[in-house]
């Protein structure tokens, strides 16, 4: 009996010292595992300077790791991108447009992203994320270029606004309407050296409509007849049917947007960043938007971890909080890149849902590492075209391609 | 011995900067322009001269090297006439002189950005400024698209730039202005010199120095130029108003070319030491003199 009560005592004392052991043991390994918590850093545009402090305060409150926000002009972010990686001195996460998104890849400045599903992500500005079968970037916002019309000159002029399965020959047709020798303009075309994104989200829809493109299998095609057309439709807006106006060649969408203020535009493009502007600025103007004719250029932002990052995974925790389609709702300031997150205010007001329905339909710019390269040399030999010093489209179309397939290797 | 060795550590921290900002960089790009270089794990490869030759062939070199030099020539030019016009009014003594002069610097004062917008919204070809202005006072004929068209929007351009600029001169050469002796003026219009002759045989002379620095400091600083014909032009139109800098951040930013954007920085730099020699050459004379008669030693 006494045997066996000894026994007793030794199985518990067993049992004690491993259990004490064991926990011992994983507390051990807690205290490894726990690293101290982390302060990242993320790069953005200047427009989120106001919302920077709010997105921080909410991410801050219920996480470990903090996060850090810091907003710069978009003129000379992907200098600041590029150097800043290349000197590890960039931040742990950085806001990638889809045009700077196929040239980071391609230089190897990005690191991919495992184990995220496509979902509802928007479908634009996740391929130019994408290569090779690999994620580079995390989509946070996905938008379009569509047309917002100024609908009280169209009824001075006593013209119909625009219909939904509008054609580019409509388009012109109302331009010539609404336009009225040198005080008022149908439309604007942006043909600014300053700000090639507004170029390239008129530019491309009108290309794509004549059946043409810029970049097949890595050679330029704007030598065939179809970019041909639509690049002759842009030039003859300014200088054939002078439906714009006459400095359109150094006008970009700022430009526009005062113009379209003081009621000398009716027609201009933009995204949906104009939205709330407009709401603002022109209240007194009753105003509407309606997609671009055709395909409309679709573009986007992504979120990005460079190759420098010092806090990966702390900067993967902050992505995939801010990407949560709740979250996203809440905190941003653009139209979101899931569509879950388009069903609370403000991305369910009327005009948000008419971009975000043209945005289903729109196309990404060529997703060409040469691409922004490319772009700048194609408004260099159209502003050439438009001030006459190339005589046709045609030769500036050979020669946009000539050089194109230079920048290409071909 | 020991006077030497302590003199070279008083410039020992201004060798290191200068070593560190200047030279360090310096020698990083002349690398590049000879490498083929890769962003990725910032490896490079040594290919001679390639880099040159490739920049050269192309497209739009040769105009923008042609815009660049005329670039340089008239703004430096122009920016110097008003400077000593200028200056030589403000060595004047009159009432209000301090507010005039206080009025003549605002362009140097102001952000290039900022005065890069301003001129672009008063040379908007369609509702800007200058036109709206001109159709106003019945100069309707004289409406340009300062901006649209390849000539005047480099004429535009040019115009801001020596406005932005000039001042920078002015104030170096009214500071020379002033420090010429009173008496020598008098003495000459004792003998009887017109004011002509007074500016060529007087002022000329004793502020040649500071004209040779401030020409060969602007020199450099018009190859350089970039942010206000970025703010204005972009380069257009069709590439009328590009220059070097602006070309130079193309190809290391749109094309991310950083070896040949490399190569043209080299050439710019190969330049400015020509600029330099020249600018060393001119005033060896007085610099010689002055370190003679002082005898200045380590």
């Amino acid at each position: 009996m006494r045997k066996k009560g000894l026994r007793f005592v030794m199985v518990c004392m067993i049992i004690t010292i491993g259990a004490l052991g064991m926990l011992m043991a994983s507390g051990a390994k807690e205290s490894v595992v726990e690293a101290p918590p982390v302060t990242i850093t993320v790069w953005k545009g200047s427009w989120w300077n106001n919302q920077a402090p709010v997105v921080e305060a909410a991410f801050n409150a219920t996480h470990r790791n903090q996060v850090d926000i810091q907003a710069y002009p978009f003129e000379g972010l992907v200098e600041k991108y590029v150097v800043s990686i290349v000197g590890n001195q960039a931040a742990d996460i950085l806001a990638v447009d889809n045009n700077m998104l196929p040239l980071l890849i391609n230089e190897g400045l990005l690191l991919p992203f495992e184990n995220v599903e496509k979902s509802d992500f928007s479908g634009a500005i996740w391929d130019a994320a994408s290569k090779d079968g690999k994620l580079y970037g995390i989509p946070f916002r996905a938008d379009t270029s569509g047309v917002f019309y100024n609908k009280d000159m169209f009824d001075a002029a006593g013209v119909a606004y625009p219909k939904e399965n509008w054609t580019w020959d409509d388009f012109l047709d109302i331009a010539i309407k609404l336009t009225k020798g040198n005080q008022q303009y149908g439309f604007g075309i942006s043909g600014s050296a300053a700000a090639a994104t507004d170029f390239e989200a008129e530019v491309l829809p009108m290309i794509w409509a004549f059946g043409g493109d810029i970049i097949r299998d890595n050679k330029m095609v704007l030598d065939e007849q179809g970019a041909i057309k639509g690049l002759q439709f842009w030039v003859d807006l300014a200088n054939k049917h002078k439906v714009s106006p006459a400095g359109a060649v150094n006008y970009d969408n700022k430009d526009y947007i005062e113009f379209f203020l003081n009621g000398r535009v009716a027609m201009m493009m933009g995204g949906s960043n104009v939205i709330p502007m407009l709401k603002e600025k022109a209240a007194d103007i009753d105003w509407d938007f309606a997609p671009v004719p055709g395909k409309s250029k679709g573009f986007g932002v992504a979120y990005a971890i460079p190759v420098s990052c010092k806090n990966p995974e702390a900067a993967r925790e902050y992505i995939d909080w801010f990407t949560t389609p709740e979250i996203l709702s809440e905190y941003t300031i653009r139209m979101p890149a899931r569509a879950t997150a388009t069903n609370n205010p403000p991305w369910n007001d009327p005009m948000y849902v008419k971009v975000m329905n043209a945005a289903v339909d729109s196309k990404s710019p060529p997703l060409n590492p040469r691409w922004v390269e490319i772009r700048a040399m194609m408004i260099r030999e159209m502003q050439k075209v438009l001030t006459g010093q190339t005589k046709s489209v045609e030769e500036a179309a050979r020669i946009m391609t000539q050089q194109g397939n230079t920048m290409l290797g071909n | 011995m020991k006077t030497r060795y302590q003199g070279y550590l008083f410039i020992l921290p201004a060798t290191i900067l200068l070593v560190l900002l200047m030279v360090y960089p310096m020698w990083k790009t002349f690398t590049y322009s000879v490498t083929d270089f890769k962003l990725i794990g910032n490896s490079s490869t040594f290919v001679g001269l390639q880099n040159f030759k490739a920049v050269m062939a192309r497209y739009d070199f040769l105009n923008v090297l042609k815009n660049t030099l005329i670039w340089v020539v008239v703004t430096v030019f122009f920016q110097f006439a008003l400077a000593m016009i200028v200056a030589l009014f403000l060595n004047v003594k009159f009432r209000g002189r301090a507010v005039v002069q206080i009025i003549a610097l605002i362009p140097w004062t102001i952000p290039s950005v900022v005065s890069g917008n301003t001129w672009k919204w008063i040379f908007q070809t369609d509702f800007g400024l200058m036109n709206a202005l001109l159709r106003q006072i019945g100069l309707g004929e004289f409406v340009q698209p300062w901006l649209s068209q390849p000539k005047m929007a480099f004429f535009s351009v040019l115009f801001a730039a020596i406005w932005q600029g000039y001042p920078f001169l002015m104030i170096m050469l009214l500071s020379g202005l002033k420090g010429i002796p009173e008496d020598q003026y008098e003495a000459a219009m004792i003998d009887g010199a017109s004011p002509s002759q007074r500016f060529r045989y007087i002022t000329v002379p004793n502020i040649k120095n500071i004209i040779v620095i401030v020409i060969t400091l602007q020199i450099i600083y018009a190859w350089n130029t970039f942010d206000i014909i970025f703010v204005l032009t972009g380069g257009g139109p069709g590439g009328a108003t590009e220059i070097l800098g602006l070309f130079i951040y193309k190809l290391g930013f749109s094309a991310f070319n950083f070896s040949e954007a490399a190569a043209v920085s080299v050439l710019l730099l190969a330049f400015v030491i020509v600029i330099l020699m020249l600018r060393n050459f001119l005033t060896k004379k007085e610099t010689g003199t002055i370190y003679e008669k002082k005898k200045i030693t380590l």
